[in-house]
């Protein structure tokens, strides 16, 4: 009974922390961008192949904590979708085009988004990757372009290997640009929220990888651009950010 | 695993200077990067907070400015900042301002130094950069053309000699015992003459003089000939000029070295430019000549490759001109018998000065002997009829305004062109300046030296008029540099595209530039580059603006030459080009030489601009 009650007490103090942590200035939050490379889009049926985050502490984007790592359990006989909302680029290099068209069966096509066997025989032990990244999403918001989709993945994966992946709060680049642009009545199309054209929008260069290290660096940068295009000089909560991004 | 940074590291693979370190270091440098979102509110702070740092703009426009507000750069993707404290160790006294939000990666004082301690190259870069010496940057690339190498280094052996009172006997049995076609002339260590296989055909054999005779009877006096430090092009140059096959080499110290011939330049490998001169002279029509010439901008193309020096490329052309010019001169001859007084024909504007390009017209005209009858002066007229077109028919295109030796105002005898040089500096009408930048400019393709020389020195009288000189530099002053408020580039909307015409506010304005000091110097060559080495040391230039000059010169040549390289066949423009096709390093490069012009146009008009009116 004691320790029943210790743990609610436990968890009630978790919220209070994660309440006051929230009510501060954004730019007092730490937040980690990250990106999944999937076999496809459905959790259920698809894999996570790769995962990559950066560590962010306003304005600064550490290079030095970035992190890259492979799931060497995923079958190589799966075609890749990028899960962010990518409107097909005939610009991208074949592999990427197949993965675009939605099509099944790249079969024996040694290589997957740019990953090649080669690639998947250095692969880390992914206990030890969720770990890290359970260590990295502790105290800091969680940031994603289409973070609906990137966090059942990730929760899935943290089933899987009982691994618990707490961080403060979740940030979706794709919602908060979509309210952003609702707001000055524009009219969305599915290709106005792509994370490319979503950091046009606000003069980001144009990246030409679709690596999950880019995509995550990318979608930090968004952050960054939506919250301080969004706080221009005013005090702004992390909180009060969140909400413009669900 | 280790992260990779691909797009990051694609952006420093272009981004001078860290394309000089190797791959693993710049990777390296790529996963030490800070990377901050700066705006208006944080970026000071920032700047504040991470100094000691190497600021590298990813995206946005931030402009540095000094302690009194004063611009000293606009910064955009590529543009490196930060540098001089990393340097000295100084404090940072400099702002920012933000004009638009972007990324910006900084890199630690340690990482700096770390990827100095590596590459020469990388550190070199920031010692020049922090003295303003952009410009300089590319010059150390490539390996050396054929061109490039000196004279010296294809001396066969060591100089065949005799003095100018040796019997022709024995110079022919000098000669046949060395296996040489020529032999240098000399007396008391001094280089008087060659004597050739030819001369001994046609001046002694064939003219039956006596063997004992001394050489100095039919020698070639007081040959044409090159410094062995020279380049192999140079001597090509000269050879095709005085259509000699012989030339003699000498030390620094006018001591004779040997000989060089066409032979031995084309035993070098890729000589082709001799080949097609020669090919340009062994034509015996106009058609054969057509032919040749047609083969030339191909030609120009793979060679235009493989140069360091682009200013090689604009003395090449303007030889292959020279040299279809003599031919078409020796063809008129042929069928119209030899000339029937003095002359000069001369090559004004970019042919003039040798900076030619394939798209450079006709600029050319006729020096003539006083005292000439109708009849004479009407030979002259068909003659500059015929090269005028025949130059036309060979690829150079006539010129639009008319300044060729076709037309009779471009055919005086040399009272009537210094007449006019005359009037044309005592009432400078704009067009009278105009003219008279491109009549200052000129060199003599054939013909009689001695009257060229009359020409050019009563023409450098004329040029050295204070009254006229300040009406030029006002004249050069009236053109606007294409940069900004901000050192940005100006752009000219151009059939949809926003370009600039790096002819006419880059490479014109230097000429028109350095004209004017080797006017007021009185120097009688036209070349740029020549003009600029003749002015070294002399006190109305000094010797680092000089130098500055010289190198925006040479950058915006081989500027423009890529760019011409690259629209070749195209109708799109041949001088005009868009700054966000350039590459980092050339746009910083650009911005560097318009400064440079900027700063020698104000200097120029305050120099020369006062009498003017």
């Amino acid at each position: 009974m004691a320790e029943r009650i210790n743990r609610f007490m436990q968890r009630f103090a978790n919220w209070l922390e994660q309440r006051a942590s929230l009510a501060q200035p954004w730019q007092c939050c730490r937040f980690v961008a990250l990106d999944l490379e999937t076999t496809g889009l459905q959790v259920k049926q698809h894999e996570v192949l790769a995962v990559a985050w950066v560590n962010i502490q306003p304005p600064i984007m550490d290079y030095g904590s970035a992190q890259y790592h492979l799931f060497n359990q995923v079958l190589v006989n799966h075609t890749v979708v990028d899960k962010t909302v990518t409107a097909p680029d005939n610009s991208t290099a074949a592999g990427q085009s197949l993965a675009n068209d939605g099509q099944t069966g790249l079969g024996q096509s040694p290589v997957i988004h740019g990953l090649t066997q080669a690639d998947f025989m250095q692969s880390s032990d992914p206990i030890q990757t969720l770990r890290m990244l359970s260590r990295a999403l502790n105290d800091a918001i969680l940031v994603c372009h289409n973070a609906q989709l990137d966090w059942r993945f990730l929760q899935q994966l943290s089933r899987r290997y009982q691994v618990k992946l707490k961080p403060l709060a979740i940030f979706d680049t794709l919602n908060f640009e979509a309210r952003r642009l609702r707001q000055q009545q524009q009219v969305l199309t599915r290709d106005s929220l792509t994370l490319a054209a979503c950091r046009a929008h606000y003069h980001l260069p144009r990246y030409t990888g679709h690596h999950a290290l880019t995509d995550a660096i990318a979608c930090g940068e968004l952050l960054l651009a939506q919250a301080y295009a969004y706080s221009r000089q005013q005090r702004v909560s992390a909180r009060e950010l969140l909400k413009h991004a669900r | 695993m280790t992260p990779e940074f691909s797009d990051v590291d694609s952006f420093f693979a272009d981004c001078p200077p860290f394309d000089e370190l190797n791959e693993q270091h710049r990777r390296w440098a790529v996963r030490q990067i800070q990377a901050v979102y700066m705006n208006a509110d944080n970026c000071n702070e920032l700047l504040k907070q991470l100094h000691p740092a190497l600021f590298v703009v990813r995206s946005g426009i931030f402009d540095l400015r000094d302690q009194q507000q004063r611009l000293l750069e606009r910064l955009e993707a590529g543009d490196l900042f930060g540098f001089p404290s990393l340097l000295t160790g100084r404090a940072i006294i400099n702002h920012l301002e933000c004009i638009q939000d972007g990324i910006v990666y900084a890199l630690s004082q340690t990482t700096f130094d770390e990827l100095r301690s590596h590459s020469k190259a990388f550190e070199q870069y920031f010692i020049r950069a922090h003295g303003q010496r952009l410009l300089t940057e590319r010059q150390q690339q490539g390996d050396g053309d054929w061109s490039d190498r000196t004279v010296a280094s294809v001396l066969q052996h060591e100089a065949i000699s005799l003095t100018s009172t040796t019997p022709i006997q024995e110079a022919a049995k000098l000669m046949s015992v060395e296996g040489v076609s020529s032999v240098l002339v000399v007396d008391k260590g001094q280089l008087v003459g060659i004597l050739t296989d030819r001369d001994i055909r046609n001046r002694v054999v064939a003219a039956g003089l006596p063997y004992e005779v001394a050489v100095s009877a039919v020698m070639t006096q007081a040959p044409e000939a090159v410094y062995a430090r020279r380049s192999l092009l140079d001597a090509l140059t000269l050879m095709t000029q005085h259509n000699v096959h012989h030339l003699p080499v000498l030390a620094d110290d006018d001591t004779p070295l040997g000989m060089v011939t066409t032979t031995d330049l084309m035993r070098q490998q890729r000589s082709e430019p001799v080949f097609l001169i020669s090919a340009l002279y062994k034509a015996q029509t106009r058609e054969q000549l057509v032919t040749e010439a047609q083969q030339i901008p191909a030609y120009l193309q793979t060679f235009a490759g493989r140069v360091k020096d682009t200013s090689v490329l604009g003395r090449l052309m303007a030889s292959l001109t020279d040299a279809m010019t003599r031919q078409l001169i020796t063809l008129y001859e042929r069928e119209h018998g030899v000339a029937p007084a003095a002359y000069a024909w001369l090559a004004f504007g970019s042919q003039g000065r040798e900076d030619q390009t394939l798209s450079s017209d006709q600029d050319n005209g006729l020096l003539l002997a006083d005292g000439l009858t109708d009849g004479q002066r009407a030979w002259f007229a068909q003659l500059g009829e015929y090269v005028c077109e025949g130059l036309h028919a060979c690829g150079i295109p006539l010129c639009p305004g008319n300044i060729m030796a076709s037309n009779a105002d471009c055919r005086g005898t040399l009272s009537e062109w210094l007449q006019r040089f005359d009037g044309w500096s005592d009432s400078p009408t704009p067009k009278a300046l105009m003219y008279c930048q491109i009549f200052f400019d000129s060199r003599m393709v054939v013909g009689n030296k001695r009257l060229y020389a009359q020409y050019r020195e009563g023409v450098a009288k004329i040029g050295k008029r204070e009254v006229f000189l300040a009406n030029l530099a006002l004249l050069v002053n009236r053109i606007a540099v294409p940069l900004g408020l901000f050192n940005r580039l100006r752009t000219q909307s151009d059939k949809g595209a926003d370009t600039i015409d790096i002819k006419r506010y880059g490479i014109a304005l230097i000429n028109d530039i350095v004209r004017l000091y080797a006017l007021q110097e009185g120097l009688l060559d036209a070349a740029t580059p020549r003009r600029l080495a003749q002015l070294k040391g002399r006190s109305v230039l000094s010797d680092s603006d000089n130098q500055s000059l010289q190198e925006a010169w040479q950058f915006l040549t081989q500027l423009r030459l890529n760019h011409q390289l690259r629209v070749f066949g195209s109708d799109k423009p041949q001088n005009a080009l868009d700054p966000d096709q350039l590459s980092t390093l050339s746009r910083r490069q650009l911005k560097s030489a318009f400064r440079i012009i900027k700063e020698a146009q104000q200097a120029a008009g305050l120099k020369f601009g006062r009498q003017g009116y």
